[in-house]
């Protein structure tokens, strides 16, 4: 069954017809909320208050990819959050504690759990406008048209702030040494 | 030199849409056109690809429990005093009660002035127009002239200076300015009482404004 479908059944009061939404988007929205937070309690608790949220405001939604509308929920929650922190901050190492599940090989763990406690922090230290649109589009993979309208805002803006965030990423990660510099790769390339 | 510049500077800033194939046909034929020719933009498109690639190495983690919701998650939430409401209303009844507290005094110091000058024909029988000549003056001054027992009648203005009084207008005069008096004097008793209310109102409302204030904020 479609969004569509199901939307409309969770209008009239179908809270079952709903959750099989939340069970479509669940991962997505709590990978938004970790990557945007770097902690996951704070991410499962701003994924939980999203679908609650997108729950009470469904008659709100005016159509159009609900994905994104949910996105754009989750969002502002974890704006929300960000901002309480900055009244109370919490321990940078945040970032550093999310390793990568369990890979192939204890090598690749050990790899990809290093990599991603540098992607982690990598993110954290971006703003946080180009670090949900650069989520959205390298982590997640959503087209430009689909993050615009999950951030409210322009194609060009969108465009501009994933520059902005790629172009700051890189850096860090030649900083890290975690990225050959281009002629290099145009070299691997060939 | 200068154009070929211009090209660079305004191809540069779409390399990152170009990585992604987000850009409309005629300007991504335009950023091709520039990057058969600009070796360091070929290079940063490739380091941008490559951080593309790199961050959607991040592992997609499972969500540690399902967000699936309860029907007591959705009920309506319970209807309690909005705290932000309230605390609006406290400092717009804080403020409210200052200003009140301020026009009390204000009033206190200059009102009886002007009322003074307004009862003083009624004890001196030299000068019965000034009263309804300077009464009209300022709105506190004719506010002050109100509750004052009316020493003069208008008519008598208008008879002038010269104008003798007849006895019974003397004898009511003499017989108004004692209770004229008297009256001042339950005014201002009047006036300390609502200066005190006021005065204890807004402290109330300021000391309930910083205690929810400090309170919410802890919460949060």
């Amino acid at each position: 069954m479609d969004d569509d479908a199901l939307i409309s059944r969770a209008r009239a009061g179908d809270l079952d017809a709903f959750n099989l939404l939340v069970e479509r988007y669940q991962g997505l929205v709590f990978n938004v909320c970790l990557r945007m937070l770097s902690d996951r309690a704070a991410a499962e608790d701003a994924a939980q208050e999203a679908f609650i949220s997108a729950y009470r405001a469904l008659g709100r939604f005016r159509g159009g990819s609900f994905r994104a509308w949910l996105l754009r929920i989750a969002a502002n929650l974890c704006y929300d959050e960000m901002r309480r922190w900055r009244r109370r901050p919490l321990p940078l190492e945040a970032a550093a504690d999310l390793a990568a599940p369990a890979a192939q090989s204890p090598e690749s763990a050990l790899m990809r759990g290093e990599l991603a406690g540098h992607l982690q922090r990598g993110l954290a230290s971006l703003p946080a406008d180009q670090r949900l649109a650069l989520v959205l589009r390298d982590v997640q993979g959503l087209a430009y048209e689909e993050i615009a309208q999950a951030m409210a805002c322009s194609l060009g803006t969108v465009k501009s702030r994933i520059a902005r965030g790629r172009a700051r990423l890189r850096d860090y990660l030649k900083a890290q040494g975690l990225l050959p510099s281009g002629a290099a790769l145009a070299l691997e390339e060939e | 030199m200068a154009l070929a510049w211009l090209q660079h500077l305004l191809s540069h800033r779409h390399l990152s849409a170009y990585a992604d194939g987000e850009l409309a046909s005629g300007l991504r034929r335009r950023v091709e056109g520039h990057l058969a020719r600009c070796a360091r933009c070929r290079a940063e498109v490739e380091e941008l690809q490559a951080t593309a690639r790199t961050l959607s190495l991040l592992p997609q983690e499972a969500p540690p429990r399902s967000f699936a919701l309860g029907p007591d998650q959705v009920a309506a939430p319970a209807r309690r005093p909005p705290l932000a409401l309230a605390l609006r209303g406290l400092q717009a009844a804080t403020v409210a009660f200052s200003l009140l507290l301020v026009a009390l005094v204000v009033w206190d110091v200059a009102g009886p002035a002007t009322s003074k000058q307004a009862a003083a024909p009624a004890g001196s029988q030299s000068a019965p127009a000034a009263a309804p000549r300077e009464a009209p003056e300022g709105a506190g001054a004719a506010l002050a002239a109100t509750p004052t027992p009316a020493p003069t009648r208008p008519d008598m203005g208008l008879a002038g200076p010269q104008a003798t009084p007849t006895p019974a207008d003397r004898r009511r005069q003499t017989e108004e300015a004692p209770a004229a008096e008297a009256g001042e004097e339950t005014g201002r008793s009047l006036l300390r009482v609502a200066q005190v209310a006021a005065g204890v109102a807004a402290g109330l409302a300021a000391g309930a404004w910083a205690v929810l204030a400090i309170r919410s904020r802890r919460a949060s």
